[in-house]
């Protein structure tokens, strides 16, 4: 047993002094910059995949999105509203000043108070560090997936922060001096940040000092946002950079085909449904077969809602539009979520007939005339599924007109608002709990009340409400369990939404390069090789 | 038009038949002679009936979801493996038959070319003319605006017209108010050009004996500048309008490709382009190859009839080849 | 001179002013500024705060004195979307617009200079006659039809050009050249070829025009009476006589060079002005548009001084003939 310790060790050390002497870069591209390096100023996926090379969450994520020591190597819930977090020792920001517990309790309270992380992190009310290596959090109530919470809590050093006139969060909108955090960074993590250009580059550095593991070899890291489809594939195949995120889906069969590269693809901890007006007296942006103001909300009869359920061909949208690469998803969860229930996860299933019949049946046997919102970006092929649908609804009668808006614009009508009684949506989960779907998504929108804030189609269920309030202070692994399936069944019967489907993350990349995929859409640079 | 041209008044002989003179007149001699322009006026003629006729030639109507299937999508051209009939160019992601699509696309792009130019050449005329002929304060204020409008070039005057509306518009009062922004923003990005034109031909005109002879007669100015004015800065007008549809189209081209058009709802030339951009490297070609070869002829035949115009209506340059 | 001067100076002043009306009443009269920073999980409160220290309940002739303020110092507040001071989001992105204006301006005048002098020249020849329809079809090329065409051949199949952005940069002060690296200059290649090849059609043509005119002038015909060798006569003669006429023209065609940009660095993702432009446009990012309608402005303005200028010492019928010959 040691002979074959020592054989091996000899191998590792010899594949180390073989690997080639120069400098492994990887050039990657991804569709939006990254925003800002300072991990508490924006909750922007994008940027949050880009920031993690720099900086580490309290707890980590593997590979597979499960909880593993990070920053914390192990937590306990000691009653009392508090859970236990104790600091991996020897662990030096990248300047080289060694983190302490206070630098994570100081980190909490900074990020807590980040208006994006309200809905994470809005309940701690205290993170205290106990000893060195000890940090303590207490929450205003019981809050069983805090641990899970803690994987989008980012450690910064308190004394960098300090020195740089930024314990504060750099204030958005704010007059004067942008704030240093913003393109500059001092994390732990496997990569250290050499230089960030929102709109042209962010480089990285590989962090010698690592305390994890860095099976991969890539010692710089540059990250190009270019945001045409078109252009990035370009980027690609000319070789000016060897990794894209967002491969347009059009492009994967061409880029498969293609000699010297592949394409790697992973379900997205996300979904994509048809939100509709669960409880206004009359519909927004509907109308009368005969272009009359409707008077009354269609939506809110469940018997429309299951037709609209029907006479959507969610197969065929993952077929034609998304190229079969999505999954047809038939409750509010996918694999990976914390509750999800895969037995409980079957399509509505496309059935015209049936649609029509409850249309009738409903009292609108010749259909109506409707708005679909629609977001352009952000999620794949929108625009796309938005024509299909109303396309499919036409043929039972629902005559649909797309309204196509940029990103922004379809947000602020949403938060604004929520002004929009029918609208195409991606549902993820903060924290990756199914849990979050119901408080956020789900429950009784009471905006004051931070109860169901992203419940746009104001949705309203009895059951799911009682399942909200009771899960987040539920700590029995078996009455949540419950819990979640007696959500999902009431969210399911009552069409909480038309559910379509689960994309994939679908990157592009030169042969030469292994990057594994993380659930979250993080390419986690420690785990890139570059091959000869 | 209903007015007759001015070098075919002046060209007496026998008393020939209203059409004949016109065979006859030196601008149609010269376009019979201009094989350039001849091949433009055909082809500008041919696609300009497709496109008024798309509702007869089209397989598939986009405005119509349920002439769609999403069976139908991504078909490659009826030549390539996999083609199938009806689809002769192949289909879009929707199902839709690029064909189709095209003619309806350049229903839309001629539409709103030609109101743009309507917008135009309506608005520059009516205040060339009325700067030309009044002169002094009206002059000064009308044709300040129009060199304000100069100091920057055309195109991104209708991208700022049209970027800025259309940024600003939320929600449904975009997809509804896309055309008219778009004929807007193209329309008053070129009025000046117009009224610069009209005012010049207005200021030599005026002081013309018939001009004074209509004012003795009591004629009121607005009567003098229908009747009298008017009729002679047809000429420049209609090369100008001519050759104004070709930047309206590229413009709306452009507008639509840049995202500040047409909705993909309502295709246009530019839309499709800007569609199949995203097919680039996809391999459906399709998809970008023939709106953009579209779009291509379209405004070259336009041109080569413009070209023609220009020269054949410029007496100076007559003189000089 | 010195009047005209005055005269188109104090003309800039009153585009100036106009335009920063409709800037002043973009940012802060329409839109929902406060929605646009804050975004999506904004509370009411931080929306409060926000609007307090946006001072949107003062006076709007109060704010716009201060905006006009802020303008002429170059600040206009903080991107919506970059949350950065657009006055440096701007001027990061001037030498990257300029440097493609330029290169595409300099491309247009080496390639439609010498086609045109070859079509004055041999004018009754096919070749003048080809060039002449090749200068329509140029003119009626879309710019980003070209830059699409460019790219799907040299950079996907041929692979030699890069498709996108600027190549490598190298800082001087604060302009930052692509010029002096070579992944800068292959970048630039197509992006200003896409430019340049409509104005290559307009210039060829001027220069056509300008050339037959000058090469029928009894200047001309006393030079070949004197028995002046054709080649001497058509180049220092005549195209030297063009030339004053050619580098006015020039003046107008960087300004359309400059507005066109916007389209080729859409297709190229070049790190421009126009691009900020678009993604400011597809964000409502507010402070950034009213930048860029102020830069514009200024831009402009300078640019038909200059041109005027340079009409008042070569000749005013050109201006007609460009807004005639131009799309």
């Amino acid at each position: 047993m040691l002979k074959h310790t020592i054989m091996a060790t000899a191998t590792a050390v010899a594949l180390a002094m073989a690997a080639p002497a120069s400098a492994e870069t990887l050039r990657f591209a991804g569709t939006t910059p990254a925003l800002t390096m300072d991990p508490h100023a924006t909750n922007d996926f994008v940027t949050t995949a880009i920031f993690r090379q720099v900086y580490d969450s309290v707890v980590g994520l593997s590979l597979d999105m499960e909880l593993v020591p990070s920053i914390a190597t192990s937590w306990e819930y000691l009653g009392d509203n508090t859970w236990r977090f104790h600091i991996r020792e020897g662990v030096t920001f990248h300047d080289g000043q060694p983190l302490t517990a206070e630098d994570v309790a100081f980190s909490i309270m900074r990020q807590k108070d980040s208006r994006f992380y309200t809905s994470l992190f809005g309940d701690v009310a205290e993170a205290t560090a106990v000893d060195d290596l000890t940090v303590d959090v207490v929450s205003n109530n019981p809050d069983p997936i805090l641990p899970r919470k803690m994987s989008r809590m980012f450690v910064m050093s308190r004394a960098w922060l300090e020195a740089n006139d930024s314990l504060e969060i750099p204030d958005l909108g704010a007059e004067g001096a942008e704030g240093f955090t913003v393109r500059n960074a001092n994390g732990t993590g496997p990569m250290a940040l050499t230089e960030h250009d929102p709109s042209v580059r962010t480089s990285f550095v590989r962090n010698e000092d690592y305390w994890g593991d860095f099976p991969g070899n890539v010692d710089e890291a540059v990250y190009s946002p270019i945001g045409s489809g078109p252009t990035r594939v370009a980027a690609l195949l000319s070789g000016e950079v060897q990794l894209i995120i967002d491969l347009p889906l059009q492009d994967v069969e061409r880029l498969e085909n293609t000699d010297g590269f592949h394409v790697e693809q992973e379900p997205q901890l996300l979904f994509m449904q048809l939100e509709m007006d669960g409880t206004r007296d009359v519909a927004l942006d509907t109308w009368t077969n005969d272009g009359e103001p409707i008077t009354d909300n269609p939506f809110r009869d469940v018997r429309v809602r299951q037709a609209i359920a029907h006479a959507v061909d969610a197969d065929l949208i993952v077929d034609r539009v998304m190229r079969g690469d999505a999954r047809v998803v038939g409750i509010p969860s996918v694999p990976g979520f914390g509750g999800y229930q895969a037995d409980l996860d079957q399509p509505w299933g496309y059935d015209a007939d049936a649609a029509r019949a409850l249309l009738a049946e409903a009292g609108y046997p010749d259909g109506f005339i409707t708005q679909l919102n629609c977001p352009l970006e952000r999620y794949v092929n929108t625009e796309e599924i938005c024509r299909a649908v109303a396309g499919m609804l036409d043929r039972v009668g629902i005559e649909v007109r797309v309204n196509g808006m940029v990103w922004p614009e379809f947000a602020r009508m949403l938060v604004n608002g929520p002004t929009s009684s029918f609208h195409l949506i991606g549902n993820g989960a903060n924290s990756f709990d199914s849990q979050d779907t119901f408080t956020a998504t789900m429950m009784t929108r009471d905006a004051d009340a931070n109860e169901g804030f992203f419940n746009w189609a104001l949705y309203s269920n009895e059951t799911v409400d009682q399942v909200s309030r009771e899960l987040p202070v539920t700590f029995d692994e078996a009455r949540r369990e419950e819990l979640y399936r007696m959500g999902m069944e009431a969210a399911r019967d009552t069409i909480s939404a038309v559910y379509l489907h689960q994309p994939m993350i679908t990157w592009g990349m030169q042969d030469t390069v292994e990057a594994p995929i993380r659930g979250d859409a993080t390419l986690t640079l420690q785990n890139v090789t570059i091959g000869e | 038009m209903s007015t007759v041209d001015p070098t075919v008044a002046t060209n007496p002989r026998r008393a020939p038949g209203r059409w004949q003179r016109f065979w006859r007149s030196r601008l149609v001699r010269s376009f019979r002679r201009s094989k350039t322009a001849l091949i433009g006026a055909v082809i500008f003629l041919l696609l300009t009936l497709s496109a008024l006729f798309a509702p007869l030639i089209a397989v598939t109507d986009p405005y119509d979801l349920a002439t769609l299937d999403l069976f139908n999508s991504h078909l490659p051209p009826i030549w390539e493996e996999y083609g199938t009939a009806p689809f002769l160019l192949g289909t879009d992601s929707q199902g839709g038959d690029m064909l189709s699509l095209m003619l309806y696309g350049m229903r839309s792009s001629l539409t709103v070319a030609f109101l743009a130019v309507a917008t135009s050449s309506i608005l520059g005329t009516a205040l060339g003319l009325i700067a030309g002929y009044f002169g002094r304060r009206v002059d000064g204020v009308i044709m300040r605006i129009a060199d304000i409008q100069f100091t920057f070039p055309a195109i991104l005057l209708a991208l700022l017209i049209g970027g800025i509306s259309q940024s600003l518009l939320s929600n449904s009062a975009r997809a509804e108010l896309a055309m008219p922004i778009v004929v807007l923003a193209l329309g008053l990005s070129h009025w000046p050009h117009f009224a610069r034109l009209v005012r010049g031909a207005v200021l030599v005109e005026k002081n013309k004996d018939y001009v004074a002879a209509a004012k003795l007669a009591g004629r009121g100015p607005w009567t003098i500048m229908r009747r009298q004015l008017l009729p002679n800065v047809l000429n420049p007008i209609f090369v100008l309008a001519t050759l104004d549809i070709a930047f309206a189209v590229m413009g709306e081209a452009t507008l639509s490709f840049l995202g500040f058009g047409l909705p993909p709802t309502e295709p246009s030339l530019g839309t499709l382009i800007r569609t199949g951009y995203n097919y680039l490297y996809s391999g459906e070609w399709w998809l970008i190859v023939f709106p953009a070869l579209w779009l291509v002829l379209l405004v070259v035949s336009i041109n080569l009839v413009g070209d023609w115009l220009r020269d054949a209506l410029n007496p100076k340059l007559h003189q000089g080849s | 001179m010195l009047s005209i001067l005055v005269q188109r100076s104090l003309h800039a002043v009153l585009v100036i002013l106009v335009v920063s009306v409709l800037a002043f009443l973009l940012t802060s009269l329409v839109g929902d500024p406060v929605a646009s920073i804050l975004g999506i999980q904004a509370t009411p409160e931080d929306r409060a705060i926000l609007a307090e220290r946006l001072r949107l309940d003062e006076p709007w002739i109060v704010r716009y004195l201060s905006f006009l303020g802020g303008a002429i110092q170059g600040e206009f507040g903080i991107s919506y979307s970059a949350q950065r001071p657009v006055g440096d989001l701007l001027l990061e992105r001037i030498p990257a617009t300029m440097e493609l204006a330029f290169s595409a301006l300099i491309l247009s005048l080496a390639i439609g200079i010498p086609l045109g002098v070859f079509a004055a020249v041999y004018r009754d020849s096919w070749v003048s006659s080809a060039l002449m329809v090749g200068s329509i079809v140029g003119v009626s090329l879309p710019t980003f039809v070209v830059g699409i065409l460019l790219i799907f051949l040299f950079s996907v199949h041929l692979g030699w050009l890069p498709s996108f952005g600027r190549g490598e940069t190298v800082d001087i002060g604060w302009w930052s050249t692509g010029l002096l690296t070579w992944s800068g200059l292959k970048a630039l290649i197509m992006p200003a070829l896409s430019l340049a090849i409509s104005q290559v059609a307009l210039i060829a043509r001027l220069v056509r025009a300008e050339m037959l005119e000058v090469l029928q002038t009894d200047y001309v015909r006393f030079a070949r009476a004197r028995g002046l060798a054709p080649r001497k006569i058509n180049l220092s003669h005549a195209l030297r006589n063009t030339l004053i006429p050619i580098i006015t023209v020039s003046g107008i065609q960087l300004g359309f060079l400059v507005a066109f940009a916007i389209v080729a660095e859409a297709v190229f993702q070049w790190p421009g002005l126009g691009l900020l432009f678009l993604q400011a446009l597809g964000n409502t990012d507010l402070p950034v548009i009213a930048a860029f309608l102020m830069l514009a402005a200024f831009f402009f303005s300078a640019i038909n001084i200059i041109v005027d200028m340079l009409y008042a010492v070569a000749d005013p019928r050109l201006r007609v003939k460009v807004a005639l010959g131009s799309t």
